[in-house]
């Protein structure tokens, strides 16, 4: 029972190779997933950036839908990546699922990108802002030295 | 009325004792009105005030304050925004104080319902057209509008129609415009026509379409165009350097000196943590008035770029970082044994005296009168004071009425001290050129352009009747002078002449001397120059160079094979040729003596911290002469500063000025054996060719390369 669980949390969450499985031990939101939910779930559908969509009819409500995202890196999954039909269906905002209902965007809608969070200069991602050094050194020529923020 | 007589009687009795009178005859004698003075009634307090004053100065004078937009003590008088409303009685409406004159027994009334219905009704009608958008304009917090819109402004709009827009105007780099917030006071345009002396800014439309501007699309050409940013009372003109950088009051101020040229104009530092977040101008009206040149307002972003911080010596792989001991041992390794012109020191444009006193001291230590201060004329003889300084000083220059400029362009050498002289000249002063013709933002008599038109000058003509004629001649020698070859006969000629054109006379100096750098005069003063020895054409070539902050040396004067060490902040030509280099403080991070063009002694305060491994450069000379042996007598900045008032006591009476002496005639004497050749031909030109670029700081700055970047592409 047990090893049939871990074989279709290792299928769903795509977990190959030993280091993998760091990875997945050490990302709280997709053990949790993955772990308690995954299994149990109904695959609905796909959206055009690779993310699963689930159901899971025994769970409680507000809890039987969930994601499991095409971004495998550690915590680099963003949740803007959901298109926004999906993020209707997924937060309980309607239950059409994508998959069948047809959605008709208004003409200005764009296509969903993901955003690129942490490009701002302000964002705490840039490493310049975690840097408490507000000069820049100066690089001797010819020396081979890097330059910039020491 | 009886306070008023008491007063009055007091006030009196006052001037009796100061003057040591104490007769009642003196008392009724002194107890009448001066003749040029009126006296008026503010809020029925009676006040003395000379005649031809404002209403406004007169509230002023008796510590009312009275609210206002357009009104500046500077620029001429334009009484368009109306916030200065008092009430004066026997008028019908409330007057406009800014432009009322004074007349004898007014009573002025500042408190009344009137007054202050009026200026509320003024405010209103202010912010009809301001944005509402304080919590993203830089001007928060510091704004004229915001603060007395707490006082005058209503809690509610009775507005209802559209608010205006204005489209911004691009000035360039640094000056950034919100058009829409401006309340057309105008002050930018008569500061930037009155004292820059540029035609740039003025009003187009009318009325409700009245827009601020420079008609065409042009930058403001001025290098004094950074001072309309603390003139504009809103946020119509803020900086573009420091846009949304930083708030007022989160902000630790430092008040300290400029160095980017010879004037030390007061600063003020603004700085948060460890960053100079803005610098901006501080009241001395001996020095700088209220203006500072724009190298001086937005050269502090080169503070944060290409800092030395860690100690380097040169090994295999060139400059790498090492600890202050090693970097030590090298120079004492590479110094050893090495004495007289063998040892070489050049001084920088921004050195401050006390680290030139250590270093000039040590290498007196070492044997060694070999200093020198960099730039085109490092040997200039500095026996006689009054021969290197401004001695008219730089207030003084106002009240001239004839001045002749001979090889210089004060518009880039020290752009304040020329706003005075343009100051001068709009009193009906005349003024004379002989140098390379340049626009000097005041129209002037070109007499010719190299040392030919001077010797003609000299013989006769109606200049020089004028400068004899005149009461308060002023003569301005530039470095166009100072750092040619043939300088010494060029000196002797002038001093000469200055004699007998009667520039110098009883109680009256009018020879200046013009520096294009901060440390010169301080330079001077301490006798950083080379010995005898040193100058003589036998010395051999230097083995050990040592550069205090020296980055504009002559190529010959750092021989190839020498041994540098470069002591500095910035990473320049200096740092770049050193063999071993030495972290140092910039001058918003040391408490410095800088020496004005004027000889005024100042001193910088620390702003913020040094970076990374940097010291105080004087500490770093401390410990040179520790390392080679020759240890200086002095452990703390009390003991040099102590050490500096016996070599020059002015240096350690920051802030005043002690007046040289004039040794009539006698020091052409001093020149006469250098001076035998005739002055060659060339133009007197200045030695700045680009202004915003002037030493390591400036060129570290990405401000001052973007000023230099719109100079070529943008029209001015």
């Amino acid at each position: 029972m047990a090893k049939q669980w871990l074989n279709k949390v290792l299928e769903l969450g795509e977990v190959k190779g030993g280091l993998a499985w760091g990875r997945f031990l050490f990302d709280g939101n997709r053990w949790v997933t993955l772990m308690e939910q995954a299994p149990k779930g109904k695959l609905v559908g796909t959206d055009y950036h690779g993310n699963r969509y689930f159901e899971n009819e025994g769970d409680i409500y507000t809890r039987k839908r969930f994601v499991i995202y095409a971004e495998k890196r550690t915590n680099a999954y963003n949740p803007t990546s959901v298109p926004p039909e999906w993020h209707a269906w997924l937060n309980y905002i309607n239950d059409y699922e994508p998959t069948t209902f047809d959605y008709k965007p208004p003409v200005y809608a764009l296509k969903a990108e993901v955003t690129a969070t942490g490009t701002p200069k302000g964002a705490w991602a840039d490493p310049d802002k975690r840097n408490w050094l507000k000069y820049s050194a100066w690089a001797p020529p010819s020396s081979g030295a890097r330059g910039g923020k020491a | 009325m009886r306070r008023a007589l008491a007063r009055s009687w007091r006030a009196g009795w006052r001037q009796v004792e100061d003057r040591g009178l104490h007769t009642s005859a003196a008392a009724a004698q002194q107890a009448a009105p001066q003749p040029d003075t009126i006296e008026v009634f503010v809020n029925d307090e009676p006040i003395q005030i000379p005649k031809g004053w404002s209403v406004l100065q007169a509230c002023d004078a008796a510590g009312i304050d009275i609210p206002r937009f357009c009104y500046h003590q500077r620029l001429s008088v334009a009484g368009n925004c109306r916030m200065c409303l008092v009430e004066v009685e026997k008028s019908p409406k409330p007057v406009a104080s800014c432009a009322m004159p004074a007349g004898p027994g007014m009573k002025i009334k500042t408190d009344t319902p009137l007054v202050k219905k009026a200026r509320e009704g003024v405010m209103e009608f202010l912010l009809i057209n301001h944005p509402l958008d304080c919590p993203i304009c830089d001007q928060g917090g510091e704004c004229d509008l915001q603060d007395q819109a707490m006082v005058f402004g209503s809690d509610r709009s009775r507005f209802s129609e559209m608010k205006r827009a204005v489209e911004d105007k691009n000035l360039g780099p640094l000056v950034k415009t919100v058009m829409t917030r401006c309340i057309h006071c105008t002050r930018c345009v008569r500061f930037s026509t009155e004292v820059a002396g540029v035609q740039d800014m003025g009003v187009t439309g009318r009325g409700r379409d009245s827009e601020i501007g420079t008609y065409v699309e042009k930058l403001l050409s001025s290098e004094l165009s950074g001072n309309v940013i603390d003139l504009c009372p809103v946020g119509a003109l803020t900086s573009k350097p420091a846009a949304f950088t930083s708030r007022p009051w989160e902000l630790k101020t430092t008040e300290s000196i400029d160095v980017s040229d010879a004037l030390g104009a007061a600063i003020r530092v603004d700085a948060r943590g460890p960053e100079v977040m803005r610098i901006v101008a501080r009241l001395n009206e001996a020095v700088n008035e209220e203006w500072i040149s724009d190298k001086a307002r937005f050269q502090y972003d080169g503070l944060k770029r290409q800092r030395l911080n860690v100690p380097m010596v040169k090994g295999p792989n060139g400059l790498q970082p090492v600890t202050w001991g090693e970097a030590l041992s090298a120079i004492a390794a590479a110094s050893k044994g090495l004495r007289g012109t063998q040892l070489k020191a050049i001084a920088g444009k921004l050195a401050d005296a006390e680290s030139m006193l250590a270093l000039k001291d040590l290498f007196n230590r070492l044997g060694s009168g070999n200093v020198w201060h960099e730039g085109g004329f490092p040997d200039l003889p500095a026996d006689l004071r009054a021969s290197y300084v401004a001695n008219t000083t730089v207030a003084g220059v106002e009240g001239a009425d004839v001045v002749l400029l001979v090889g210089t362009n004060p518009r880039v050498e020290a752009p304040v001290y020329n706003a005075r002289v343009r100051k001068a000249f709009l009193d009906g002063c005349r003024v004379g050129l002989v140098g390379q013709a340049v626009d000097l933002t005041y129209p002037y008599e070109h007499l010719g352009s190299d040392a030919a038109a001077l010797a003609a000058l000299k013989r006769g003509g109606p200049f020089l009747d004028a400068l004899k004629a005149a009461k308060r001649p002023v003569l301005v020698v530039g470095p166009g002078v100072l750092n040619r070859p043939d300088r010494a006969a060029l000196l002797k000629a002038l001093h000469e002449f200055a004699e007998s054109a009667g520039v110098v006379r009883e109680g009256w100096n009018g020879f200046n001397v013009l520096h294009d750098c901060a440390s010169r005069v301080a330079a001077l003063d301490i006798g950083f120059a080379p010995s005898a020895a040193s100058r003589a054409p036998g010395a051999g070539a230097a083995r050990f160079v040592y550069l205090l902050g020296a980055d504009d040396w002559e190529d010959a004067a750092v021989p190839d094979g020498a041994f540098v060490v470069y002591q500095g902040h910035h990473g320049d030509r200096g740092a770049a040729r050193a063999d071993v280099v030495l972290p140092g403080a910039a001058y918003t991070e040391k408490a410095g003596t800088y020496v004005n063009l004027e000889g005024r002694a100042q001193r910088t305060r620390a702003a913020v911290p040094v970076v990374g491994d940097a010291r105080e450069d004087w500490r770093i000379v401390r410990a040179v002469s520790e390392a080679v042996g020759a240890p200086l007598p002095y452990d703390d900045a009390d003991a040099l500063r102590a050490r500096l008032g016996e070599l020059a006591p002015h240096l350690v009476t920051t802030g005043a000025i002690q007046p040289p002496l004039w040794l009539d005639g006698q020091y052409p004497r001093t020149l006469e054996a250098d001076a035998a050749a005739a002055p060659a031909a060339g133009p007197l030109r200045t030695t700045i060719d680009n202004f915003y670029m002037t030493d390591a700081i400036s060129r570290a700055s990405p401000t001052m390369a973007k000023c230099v970047q719109a100079r070529q592409t943008m029209r001015y």
